[in-house]
């Protein structure tokens, strides 16, 4: 997203929290293009069979948003954030409906201590516990929560993170490194 | 945050700026004897050493992963139950789909396998099945049948009528329709469609690939699994649109209905395209049976257009010109169409719902209505040459002399390009009986044309209707030969009972001979085939005067105004209506309203009324036939027959009458039964001019 679609998201929904509907309909657009951006950054390249789905979650996490008609924005920042947190309970919910659905499917399901021995297994990370982990950070570091949704799930790189949170590009370097450390160890006890 | 969390933040910063030799040492140092602070720290720097992929590619990403080859995919010979598969024909969002055969009952059919990712919600599943029962239970010839739904140990199923035929998508790819291609598509989905509206249940998620096309030209519609079943309310599926409040519409109750909503959009609209999508749907808010209206409107346009009205080169850019963008009208992308149907496409994609067609039976009756009106392609295979034509029946439809002369190019033209289309013989005579109305003194030459013309279609072929009717009004306003005319008119309608211009002029001819209980049904028979159609309402009315039912009369010319505010010509009768009546307040007040809608200048608006205060309606009369005199000579001499009339001088009237038989004029057709000419009956002169017309 360029620096002038940020700023003009940003103008729009001020506009439209101080009433003007119409901005809404011309932030929409421009919000959904920046979470598709975010979700298929990663999915082109390397999983090209799986447009569909992201296709869907996107679409499911455009209309959460556009639901979101009570909120008053403030700023693009506080977008972004809202953006990530949406993202953050579709895919839980998400892996939440296929946890379910293996159980009756009657296949085992994966245990937490599981997760040890599949740690070099990137795709094994339990989002359920994640989710819950990330809960008791928030607890103990606000922002470092908010940097794990920021760059996890809604897939922002630090330099989009940092310019969100107005912090430098180090301070969200380093939180996101302990925030990692932390969770993982959350994970894996 | 606590004072020990901070601590162990800085702590755990500083290390990792420590090359991992010196840590130890390096929390020896800062630790001191907090022993439960360096555990803390040291297991979190371990943590972060041991692992360098985590996290580190977004959630998105690990979710969609496992979901790869999950579903099995069935090859030939395998069975599904009772079924045995052929041979997979397609996949989709939902799945995907094989050939396969009954084995108990022998047939063909199409077996759907449901993606494990479709029933990840439980309910959606369940709600899933439902609809598909209520769909199937539509029994539609356009709607595919579904036989059975079931389920093996990890899939779900759908068994269908096989279908053999293409996508709408396929066909498209492969050619360009024909306008009467693209309008039996139309209406059979849209007659689906309303069917299905009426049982409260709406699609969705119409588009090309849910479309598919028989070789024998049958259209079916797809996927109304994904439909929606809206709340029953008032019986219309417009006005039932679902709560906004998330609370559920339709069957299934409970909380579970927010993300029922929503699931099930993800899921089953906007997979894939937004190009079909409606701005309703765009924006999450519920939606009701014009979602249809509007993804149907898209799908026409495309089959004319070749492209999707709000297509962008991305979802996004689609999403933003669904909200902010005009279609592109046809003409500027080098499409020839008939302007109802560039308006019929617009009306469907409106952005407001609200301006749309408000029933898939309005949007349904419009486009029977242009095919009808288009029934005549017959004889000719160019697309090009029938453009032409539409184009030519749209401006004879306005029934005015400008627009008849414009007319007649776009038939000569066509009829340059495709010199045995007999459409457009019978089409160009009709337009130069129209434009003989405007006057001047080309109208027996006009006349001629208009014979030969409608002589020439039914040479090509006899069994035209329209021909006939053409040649029937020639014979009837111009030859005044009612006995060939009734004749004509007759076997039009035989011929095609659904000829337009039949009943219409037949109406009206059968006012003419005084027949009034038998000339209003025949014009109502006119409008109903077009209701668009304002030169039949104002007939309606005329026929109506002509009957002597003045009230029901102004009730009718009141309505054209209403429905047609463009429309002049029936103003002009509305104050001639309440003069017949007596009620000259009424008559001078529309005549004032007259003349400011053709916009007459003021001063003579003035004159009038200085007429009116000084002598009544009688003085008016004389300012009238003033200013016609005053004017150049009209041609309209049965008119000033009629000014002469109403202030008493009636030698002069008669000699008008006269002029406009020696000119055949087609008004002189009314002669016998026009109320305003009742001063003159008795008088021997007046009744050997009727006997003259050849009036029966």
């Amino acid at each position: 997203m360029t620096r002038t679609e940020t700023d003009e998201i940003t103008l729009m929904l001020r506009e439209w929290s101080g009433g003007n509907a119409g901005a809404l309909d011309k932030v929409l657009p421009l919000v959904y293009n920046e979470l598709h951006r975010q979700a298929s950054r990663f999915l082109k390249k390397e999983r090209p069979n799986h447009t569909i789905q992201t296709t869907e979650l996107i679409n499911e996490a455009y209309i959460k948003l556009a639901g979101q008609h009570s909120v008053q924005w403030q700023n693009r920042s506080h977008f972004f954030g809202i953006a990530a947190q949406v993202m953050r309970r579709i895919l839980v919910d998400y892996a939440r409906s296929r946890h379910r659905l293996k159980r009756g499917g009657n296949e085992v399901t994966l245990m937490l201590d599981d997760a040890v021995s599949a740690a070099t297994d990137e795709r094994s990370i339990d989002l359920i516990a994640l989710d819950e982990a990330l809960d008791r950070l928030a607890e103990k570091d606000a922002q470092q929560a908010r940097v794990v949704e920021l760059r996890y799930f809604s897939g922002l790189e630090l330099e989009e993170v940092a310019n969100i949170l107005g912090v430098s590009r180090t301070t969200v370097s380093r939180e996101w490194r302990m925030a990692k450390a932390w969770l993982r160890r959350e994970l894996t006890r | 945050m606590t004072p020990q969390w901070q601590q162990v933040k800085e702590l755990f910063n500083d290390a990792l700026d420590v090359a991992p030799a010196e840590r130890a040492r390096f929390l020896d140092d800062k630790c001191r004897e907090d022993v439960e602070l360096r555990r803390e720290v040291e297991s979190l720097l371990s943590s972060s050493e041991w692992e360098t992929s985590f996290l580190e590619s977004p959630a998105i990403a690990d979710l969609v992963e496992p979901v790869k080859g999950k579903g099995k995919r069935l090859e030939p010979g395998d069975s599904l139950g009772h079924y045995e598969i052929v041979g997979q024909i397609g996949s989709g969002g939902m799945g995907e789909v094989y050939s396969a055969i009954d084995r108990n009952l022998g047939r063909q059919v199409a077996v759907k396998i449901l993606n494990q990712d479709f029933n990840r919600h439980e309910s959606n599943l369940r709600r899933f099945i439902q609809e598909a029962k209520l769909a199937s239970a539509l029994n539609h010839p356009n709607i595919l049948v579904i036989h059975e739904i079931g389920e093996t140990t990890d899939s779900h199923y759908i068994i269908s009528e096989f279908i053999d035929g293409k996508t709408l998508r396929e066909v498209l790819k492969e050619r360009t329709l024909s306008l009467s291609e693209v309008l039996e598509i139309s209406i059979q989905t849209a007659n689906a469609l309303a069917v299905a509206h009426r049982a409260h249940l709406i699609h969705r998620d119409i588009k090309p690939e849910n479309i598919m096309i028989r070789p024998d030209g049958y259209a079916k519609i797809l996927d109304f699994g994904l439909a929606k079943l809206v709340e029953q309310n008032g019986g219309s599926v417009h006005a039932s649109a679902e709560p906004t409040d998330g609370q559920t519409a339709g069957t299934i109750a409970g909380d579970e209905t927010t993300t029922l909503r929503q699931g099930q959009t993800a899921h089953g609209v906007i997979l894939g395209t937004v190009n079909y999508m409606s701005p309703e749907q765009a924006k999450g808010e519920p939606v009701d049976g014009r979602t249809d209206i509007f993804s149907l409107g898209a799908v026409i346009y495309e089959m004319i257009a070749g492209r999707t009205p709000f297509a962008g080169d991305s979802n996004s850019e689609t999403l933003a010109n669904l909200t902010n963008a005009e279609p592109e009208p046809f003409s500027s992308l080098g499409v020839r169409v008939p302007d109802e149907f560039e308006r019929l496409v617009a009306k469907a994609v409106r952005k407001s719902r609200d301006e749309r067609y408000q029933t898939m039976d309005a949007l349904l009756s419009d486009l029977r209505a242009l095919s009808s009106s288009s029934s005549a392609k017959r004889g000719t295979v160019s697309e090009d040459v029938y453009w032409l034509y539409l184009q030519g029946k749209c401006l004879v439809g306005t029934h005015s002399p400008v627009d008849a002369r414009a007319a007649v190019e776009y038939f000569e033209n066509a009829i340059g390009l495709d010199p045995v289309f007999a459409a457009a013989y019978a089409g160009l005579a009709q337009a130069h009986v129209i434009a003989s109305h405007g006057g001047g003194g080309s109208q027996s030459e006009l006349m001629n044309k208009a014979k030969d013309a409608a002589n020439r279609a039914l040479e090509i072929d006899a069994s035209l209707g329209e021909g006939h009717a053409v040649l029937g009004e020639i014979e009837y306003l111009y030859e005044w030969d009612f006995e060939k005319a009734e004749k004509s008119f007759l076997q039009a309608v035989h011929l095609d009972p659904r000829c337009e211009l039949a009943h219409s002029i037949y109406g009206e001819y059968l006012a003419s001979v005084g027949r009034f209980s038998e000339a209003i049904p025949e014009i109502r028979i006119a409008y109903e085939i077009d209701p668009k159609s304002c030169a039949n309402q104002v007939i309606h009315g005329r026929i109506l005067y002509l009957a002597r039912r003045f009230d029901e009369a102004n009730v009718q010319f009141k309505r054209v105004i209403e429905i047609f505010p463009q429309w002049t010509t029936a103003n002009g009768w509305i104050w001639l209506v309440y003069e017949m009546k007596g009620d000259y307040d009424k008559a001078f007040e529309w005549l004032i309203i007259n003349q400011q809608r053709n916009n007459v200048p003021p001063d003579r608006i003035e004159t009038y009324e200085t007429a009116w205060r000084q002598g009544g309606w009688g003085q008016v009369g004389e300012k009238m036939l003033e200013m016609e005199t005053s004017q150049s000579p009209t041609a309209n001499f049965y008119a000033t027959a009629r000014n002469y009339v109403r202030v008493g001088k009636h030698d002069l009237a008669m000699e008008f009458l006269k002029k406009a038989f020696d000119n055949r004029q087609y008004q002189m057709t009314w002669l016998n039964v026009d109320p305003f000419f009742d001063p003159l009956r008795g008088d021997p002169r007046f009744d050997e001019l009727v006997r003259s017309v050849g009036l029966p």
